[in-house]
């Protein structure tokens, strides 16, 4: 038996937890998200390696991150601890990613053992 | 068999029917998304995948020449085609709940079937790649950066295997009922660590294919 839900009775509950208005949007987002993977793509085969190209990509994995955890997941309305250690995680891999391109002989330079 | 979820069935239900319903709002910010295990279980993978980014890092701050030519020798073809099949995977996941929740498990366990073929795909393309690479004469012991990358594709390999096994046993329960449109927590469960299963490619793909 099907049960449709009304929007503006779901609205009322809380409307900050509905993760989309209709599948649609989830629709809309998995083609999102495939044209991301795209340009990361195009990216790999063509771009020559650059600041700009690496913040790009890193960028995109943030927003990936970010569309699947917020939407595909349904954090964005659950345990806050979960939700914050989720993106944190998604956040600090990238902008090291970023780090150790830009600063590679520094890193080398920390972690060695002896002078 | 308990077939009183598919007593009231949808059998003759177009799959696509579901499409445009609305979704019930369903975690509020006290819920833990399935159960709590399954959050101990994800964020432990998490620190494995972590290990393995930060060793990435080591590598590439010791041997950036083999970092920047790495990627060049890489399937990037194959690598695209993984990443597409598993957030199609997670698409079709989702789409599965958004059925069962609108009390229609037939449909539910279609769009799960969908998800276990991705899981397929995702394996015949990384063996069709390992192959491509062993032809090319790559290996574990070529450089560091191959290294990384077997160990690290592998590891996520494995991982696409454990939430495949997920995604079946989900199936399983609601076929036999135990799963409904009010009660699909194990389901969920299964969802998330699929999600974290992408998430964790969301990152690794970038590193070792395209980032130079």
């Amino acid at each position: 038996m099907n049960n449709p839900i009304n929007i503006n009775e779901v609205h009322s509950i809380n409307e900050s937890t509905v993760p989309f208005k209709s599948s649609r949007h989830l629709d809309i987002l998995w083609l999102c998200l495939m044209a991301l993977t795209i340009i990361n793509a195009a990216i790999a085969e063509q771009a020559e390696p650059s600041f700009f190209i690496t913040f790009i990509i890193c960028s995109i994995i943030i927003l990936k991150a970010r569309l699947v955890i917020d939407y595909f997941m349904e954090l964005k309305g659950a345990s806050p601890y979960i939700y914050h250690l989720m993106n944190a995680y998604f956040y600090v891999f990238p902008v090291l990613a970023l780090l150790v391109w830009l600063y590679p002989e520094q890193l080398v330079e920390l972690i060695q053992l002896a002078p | 068999m308990n077939t009183q979820a598919l007593d009231n069935s949808d059998v003759n239900d177009d799959i696509y029917e579901s499409t445009n319903e609305i979704t019930k709002p369903f975690f509020d910010s006290k819920t833990i998304p399935g159960n709590p295990a399954i959050w101990v279980g994800i964020f432990s993978e998490l620190t494995e995948f972590a290990l393995f980014f930060v060793i990435y890092f080591l590598a590439r701050a010791h041997y950036p020449a083999e970092f920047e030519e790495g990627p060049l020798h890489l399937h990037t073809l194959a690598g695209t085609l993984n990443t597409l099949v598993l957030i199609s995977s997670s698409y079709f996941l989702v789409k599965g709940i958004f059925a069962l929740r609108n009390d229609r498990p037939n449909i539910a366990v279609r769009w799960l079937s969908f998800t276990l073929f991705c899981g397929a795909c995702y394996f015949v393309i990384k063996l069709w790649e390992y192959q491509w690479n062993t032809a090319a004469g790559i290996d574990t012991n070529t450089n560091n950066f191959f290294a990384v990358y077997y160990y690290t594709t592998f590891n996520h390999l494995l991982h696409v295997g454990w939430g495949s096994l997920g995604i079946i046993w989900s199936i399983t329960q609601i076929k036999s009922g135990n799963f409904t449109a009010d009660n699909h927590s194990g389901l969920i469960a299964a969802a998330c660590y699929w999600h974290m299963i992408d998430l964790a490619w969301i990152v690794i793909f970038p590193l070792l294919y395209v980032i130079r």
